[in-house]
């Protein structure tokens, strides 16, 4: 999808005035309610941990955990004990599950979160307690905690994932807003547009005043500096006295306050999946698959090592902060372009926008077969659509809709605009209960076919394979080291002040 | 630091009163509310880089019109009387910082300018507005060149399956 197919598709959204759904097929997996867990965070301004979480699934609903003081870290500690009992059930952590994680399910446990600040809290949980030597009874729950919180956070960043969703995300794979792209990161600015009203500037006004109230980690300013402030002054206050009462009746109060920010996230994400429930356009078939992909990545990624902790061994647990050398970030990076053409493949044959954004950017051909070799098994395709696509000799392409059918490209003639082809397949075909002639059938001749190029993510995911691995002591990655650390008396472009120290002094 | 020194030379107080070189920074690791305290840090770079930034500022505004620089620049009500009515250029970026974002994106909607849907849609409209670009997309017929070419533009650019 390119910048300016985007634009033109807001400017034609903006026209219609209100949100158009984007293609006739959904992208988003939703998962049963029970196995939809939504999970909300506050913070304390300045602060990185939470000050308070709503979490609970669709179908039981939000359960809350504050802390009177998110700059105490005892408190904060003890509040994600609770809500790490939760989160590590749900994904079936052994010690808090009777099932044990697997990656055969038929369904997926999903994660739900209102937008990116939220998912950025789940490194932050990470980077607090996955590593952490801290010396308390229940610190086990606080580093497995760290740990799936890692994990969802890498599996986050994964294309075609279907484990952690961001509401803002989902809504905006499914829907072209007319609104810019900056404000589409608001869930309530999203859903202010989509609810129902009478003209284009009643739907922009509910938008903007939505937005006006903070769904992202921290509260607005005028809450926590009117509202809680001051209610955790009395708190700090009845603490340093040890009036127990007082510290009840202010804690109470900053539980209210909180809660009702955490209710209104919370509700937003539920409404966004009820919202994209309701949609009666049907679910991409390529999810099936891309369920089943995530449910294997998740259980290589932490539940495999989760059951290993459990037996007692010391697995792998990936470091929060880094990839540790540049080998494994190559190899990570290969994998994640390897998951990114994976899914595009999977999802293209389901959804025709898709299929025509693959098109238009060469990766396939609209064409009549014109000739069929029965002899040779070979087709002669003349393409009408694009005017130059991007294949070449040897590379294969797959009916649309139907991956199963594939071609391998022979020849590419540019100047008459036709294509040879070899089909892989001989016999006749039923597939979805439609019947394909076989390959060498002369009634192809004239049929008008959509062909897409077949990418080859298998080939990426042995390129990461490769990338990883070490080739002796003369491997070039060995020279690759981090950049030396520059003194703020230089910049980019030298000396900050004449009399800077000599940059070989200083660093 | 920088401020510090310019108010103090506006007070006159330079000659009295040093403003010191060095201060201290109070740093955190992710994910730790546990405070580290660097102190004797010079901060003559940081001092320099504050002053080059002020200097472009000031330059900036010198190239108002000559709205500012002259006259009653020392009343601060004229001054605030000045910023909220000078020209400005509406974009995405400001949304997520300027405390005058909300009342520019209203401007820039009224006049229709394309900044209004993102940076993006300014630079694909080339000076239409949005009402001109809704009428063009309705069936309005091209006044001139400009608009010809958005048209091209903005027909979709997917092919149609068979």
């Amino acid at each position: 999808m390119t910048l300016s197919l985007e634009t033109i598709r807001r400017l034609h959204a903006w026209r219609d005035g209100k949100p158009t759904p984007r293609g006739n097929v959904l992208n988003v997996h939703i998962t049963e309610p029970e196995d939809l867990l939504i999970l909300t965070f506050l913070r304390m301004g300045g602060e990185s941990r939470p000050w308070g979480v709503a979490i609970g699934t669709l179908a039981e609903g939000p359960q809350f955990f504050t802390a009177p003081e998110a700059r105490n870290r005892e408190l904060v500690g003890n509040m994600m004990v609770e809500v790490g009992h939760l989160l590590l059930s749900h994904f079936d952590h052994p010690d808090y599950s009777d099932i044990g994680p697997t990656e055969y399910r038929e369904s997926i446990r999903q994660v739900w979160l209102p937008g990116g600040t939220h998912i950025e809290m789940l490194q932050n949980i990470a980077a607090a307690y996955a590593r952490s030597r801290w010396q308390r009874d229940d610190i086990d729950t606080l580093r497995s905690l760290g740990n799936l919180c890692n994990a969802l956070f890498i599996e986050n960043q994964r294309p075609g994932q279907q484990t952690v969703i961001s509401a803002t995300d989902a809504l905006r794979d499914c829907y072209v807003f007319p609104t810019a792209n900056i404000r589409q990161g608001h869930l309530g600015h999203l859903l202010g547009w989509l609810k129902p009203a009478h003209s284009r500037d009643e739907q922009l006004d509910g938008a903007r005043t939505a937005e006006r109230k903070s769904v992202a980690t921290v509260l607005n300013p005028d809450v926590e500096r009117d509202v809680l402030q001051p209610l955790v002054e009395r708190w700090g206050l009845a603490q340093k006295a040890n009036d127990e009462n007082a510290m009840a009746t202010a804690a109470q109060g900053i539980h209210d306050a909180l809660t009702s920010e955490l209710r209104a996230r919370w509700q937003e994400t539920a409404d966004a999946v009820e919202f994209l429930n309701a949609d009666s356009r049907k679910r991409n078939v390529g999810l099936r698959d891309l369920v089943q992909d995530s449910n294997k990545y998740m259980f290589k990624s932490w539940g495999e090592r989760a059951l290993r902790e459990a037996a007692g061994e010391v697995p792998y647990w990936p470091n929060v902060f880094s990839d540790n050398n540049t080998r494994v970030a190559g190899r990570e990076f290969q994998k994640r372009n390897a998951s990114a053409q994976k899914a595009r493949y999977l999802l293209v044959h389901g959804d025709r926008e898709l299929q025509r954004e693959e098109l238009a950017a060469g990766h396939g051909v609209i064409g009549t077969v014109t000739a069929v070799d029965v002899k040779h098994k070979r087709w002669t395709v003349t393409w009408t659509y694009p005017e130059l696509p991007t294949l070449k000799e040897a590379d294969n392409l797959a009916m649309a809709g139907v991956p199963s059918l594939v071609l391998a490209v022979v020849s590419v003639d540019l100047d008459s605009k036709t294509l040879e082809l070899k089909p892989k397949w001989s016999r006749e075909k039923n597939v979805s209960g439609q019947r394909y002639f076989a390959a060498d059938d002369g009634r192809w001749k004239g049929r008008h076919l959509v062909l897409l190029d077949d990418a080859a993510h298998g080939l990426t995911e042995r390129k990461a394979v490769t990338t990883g691995k070490k080739f002796g002591n003369d491997d070039i990655v060995n020279l690759l080291g981090q950049n030396a650390r520059r003194h703020a008396a230089y910049d980019f472009e030298g000396r900050v002040v004449v009399d800077a120290p000599e940059e070989a002094d200083v660093s | 630091m920088h401020a510090l020194e310019v108010t103090l030379e506006g007070l006159g107080l330079a000659g009295g009163v040093a403003v010191s070189r060095s201060g201290f920074l109070v740093l955190t690791y992710p994910g730790s509310n546990q405070p580290s305290v660097r102190s004797g840090e010079d901060l003559r770079y940081q001092l320099e880089r504050a002053r080059r930034g002020f200097d472009l500022m000031e330059n900036a505004a010198h190239l108002m019109n000559g709205e500012y620089g002259a006259g009653d620049d020392d009343d601060p009500e004229s001054l605030f009387d000045l910023v909220l009515h000078a020209q400005t250029s509406f974009q995405e970026s400001c949304v997520s910082f300027c405390e005058r974002a909300d009342a520019c994106f209203r401007l820039a909607l009224d006049f229709g300018r394309g900044a209004a849907l993102g940076d993006d849609m300014e630079r694909f409209l080339n000076g239409i507005t949005l009402d001109r670009a809704t009428a063009l997309l309705d069936g309005a017929s091209p006044a001139n060149a400009s608009e010809r070419d958005f048209l091209v533009r903005a027909n979709d650019p997917l092919p149609v399956l068979p």
